[in-house]
């Protein structure tokens, strides 16, 4: 990635890679994809203390995917910041590829850890941060979490355990699309506000528009508040492909014909 | 299998008023049968497994029939403990079911590949446990689940699986599959070795052609084994007495599964045959492709299965 790419091309380059992963692999969550293509693209271009040519190093910032169905931008985003080869991107999900459909760090340099089971990946973030906290490391851990996933209890018992060891080099990020695999969420499990969920287990919480990458880095860079912090970033599912916008199908559906081209039509005109 | 599940307990439900669904946010589209006949008897409880499994009990309890619905691992070792003090220990009556057994979902990586399941359910006591093959077996799954009172874990495939080529039976028995080329007589195969292979669930056509190229070369007889606990006895150590080797085919570590329910029943009964399991050995699946792909790396295609075979021949 040449250093002088904006966080905006780097997300916009990351959705093209969400639709032609799953055009190539005939398997889907392109929608919960394209969701989180802006917070990652933030995330690694202007927050990550990273290092793509040492990604175990233990200083690193931790980055957990816990929403791993969506992983195919978490893929995108590691080869294009230089973790992998791009090439072995559209491989994805095929006879051989090192990248499952759900995100996996066996043989993926840069993935911190393996998920696809929802409410796993918050709660070994959570033990990440106390390590940094116990043995007083600068590193910061943070995490991407679904809104429907906030139906898992296990993701409560963290908020829980975060707030109880002070973990305040933990960050959560919610990617707050209000959908999740059978309809909307107040229609499945009504969060009624989960930022005052989060606030009511001691967590300092911030919004953000989830699209718009001054708000999620003013929200990101602030200083650390002394608690656990909950950033809901307001987002659409789908985002960025007019059809595929808070339309559950896409949650399933693989991309093919014209609604390849059309994607990618629109993703190349922006 | 899906669609043969969701048509079953439709069908179930017309004659069962205290049946119900139960899922943990899965099963958009495949549902839509259940939803239009009977919306009613549909309850999404999120992505909260460990609370849709004791709801289920409780609700059980108060005199209805639940089916608890999700993928892989998520309606089973996600809420173990649910089902073991919840479900089982109360007796409840609850039938757990997990689309994607095996390697069904094979490239979307380790969490969807549910292949400990069997071991693991088969060890919570009074816990049926089925592995149906194909739409039929699935069928009958249902309607054993139904009669029988108490927990039932019934582990289904994807879709699309071909039938396999049995006469419909007690799925409660082996089911002996037909063998496409005529089996030797028994005089002409007098002197070749004999073989039993039994399979379970969505490798069973594997197993089935496997038999079938191995004619000539062994006298070969191949099973479907659809209910893994309690399983056929009786008829597995009559196969242990009548044949040299019995071979288990398992999409699933070799530990606990079809294989080592075989395997107990035949060390105790001191049958003569020798029992090969085929199946995972106690590893993780690591490789990403689809299910007939991971059948073929780890030896459980057909081609695999003659090859294991003809070793030990
Ligand atoms: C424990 C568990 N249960 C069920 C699933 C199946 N599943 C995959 S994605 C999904 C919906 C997730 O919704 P959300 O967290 O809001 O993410 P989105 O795709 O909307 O971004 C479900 C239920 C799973 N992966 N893990």
């Amino acid at each position: 990635m040449p250093v002088s790419m904006t966080s905006e091309e780097l997300a916009r380059r990351l959705r093209i890679h969400a639709v032609e992963m799953a055009h190539f692999s005939g398997e889907s969550h392109v929608a919960s994809a394209l969701s989180m293509c802006d917070i990652v693209a933030v995330l690694y271009r202007h927050i990550l203390r990273v290092d793509p040519g040492d990604p175990g190093w233990e200083g690193r910032d931790r980055f957990f995917l816990s929403k791993g169905h969506a992983c195919s931008a978490l893929y995108a985003v590691l080869a294009e910041t230089g973790f992998f080869d791009p090439a072995l991107l559209n491989g994805q999900c095929q006879n051989g590829s090192p990248l499952s459909g759900h995100v996996t760090r066996k043989g993926v340099p840069g993935v911190e850890w393996s998920t696809g089971s929802l409410g796993h990946g918050c709660c070994a973030a959570a033990g990440a941060a106390l390590n940094g906290k116990l043995k007083k490391k600068d590193y910061r851990v943070y995490c991407l979490l679904g809104d429907g996933e906030c139906d898992e209890g296990s993701v409560w018992e963290m908020a829980l355990f975060a707030h109880q060891y002070g973990l305040d080099n933990l960050c959560v990020i919610v990617d707050q699309n209000g959908m999740q695999a059978m309809g909307r969420t107040e229609k499945v499990a009504d969060h009624i506000d989960l930022a005052k969920k989060w606030e009511a287990f001691g967590w300092e919480v911030r919004q953000a528009d989830g699209h718009s990458h001054r708000a999620l880095r003013e929200a990101l860079e602030g200083p650390l508040a002394g608690a656990p912090l909950c950033l809901i970033a307001h987002t659409v599912k789908g985002k960025g492909v007019s059809f595929m916008e808070n339309n559950l199908l896409w949650h399933y559906r693989d991309p093919q014909g014209e609604f390849f081209e059309n994607a990618l039509r629109e993703l190349e005109e922006r | 299998m899906k669609r043969a599940f969701v048509s079953a307990l439709c069908g179930w439900m017309k004659e069962k008023e205290n049946l119900y669904l139960f899922t943990a946010d899965l099963g958009y589209g495949v549902m839509n049968p259940l939803l239009e006949e009977h919306p009613d008897r549909f309850i999404n409880a999120g992505i909260c497994e460990q609370n849709m499994t004791s709801a289920a009990a409780g609700f059980a309890a108060e005199g209805n029939i639940v089916f608890t619905y999700s993928i892989g691992n998520f309606p089973t070792l996600r809420c173990l403990e649910q089902i073991r003090n919840d479900v089982a220990y109360h007796g409840a009556n609850v039938k757990i079911v997990a689309v994607g057994g095996g390697f069904a979902y094979g490239s979307l990586g380790m969490s969807h590949h549910a292949t400990e399941d069997l071991a693991v359910m088969r060890a919570i006591p009074g816990m049926t446990v089925l592995a149906p093959a194909d739409a039929a077996e699935t069928a009958e799954a249902v309607r054993l689940a139904i009669e029988t009172e108490g927990p039932v874990y019934i582990r289904l495939g994807h879709g699309g699986e071909p039938k396999v080529s049995h006469e419909q039976g007690d799925i409660r028995r082996l089911l002996r599959l037909k063998i496409p080329e005529e089996a030797p007589r028994r005089e002409a195969g007098g002197g070749l070795p004999r073989a039993a292979l039994l399979g379970t669930g969505t490798v069973v056509p594997q197993v089935e052609r496997a038999a079938a190229l191995l004619q000539g070369r062994a006298r070969v007889e191949a099973y479907s084994v659809p209910a893994i606990k309690p399983i056929d006895r009786e008829g597995i150590v009559r196969l242990g007495a009548e044949n040299e080797y019995v071979v288990t085919v398992e999409e699933h570590n070799i530990l606990g599964g079809l294989g080592g329910a075989v395997a107990e029943i035949l060390a105790e009964a001191g049958a003569g045959a020798r029992l090969v399991r085929l199946g995972l050995r106690d590893e993780f699946t690591q490789e990403v492709g689809s299910a007939e792909y991971l059948r073929e790396y780890y030896g459980l295609d057909s081609r695999g299965i003659v090859r294991r075979i003809e070793e030990l021949l």
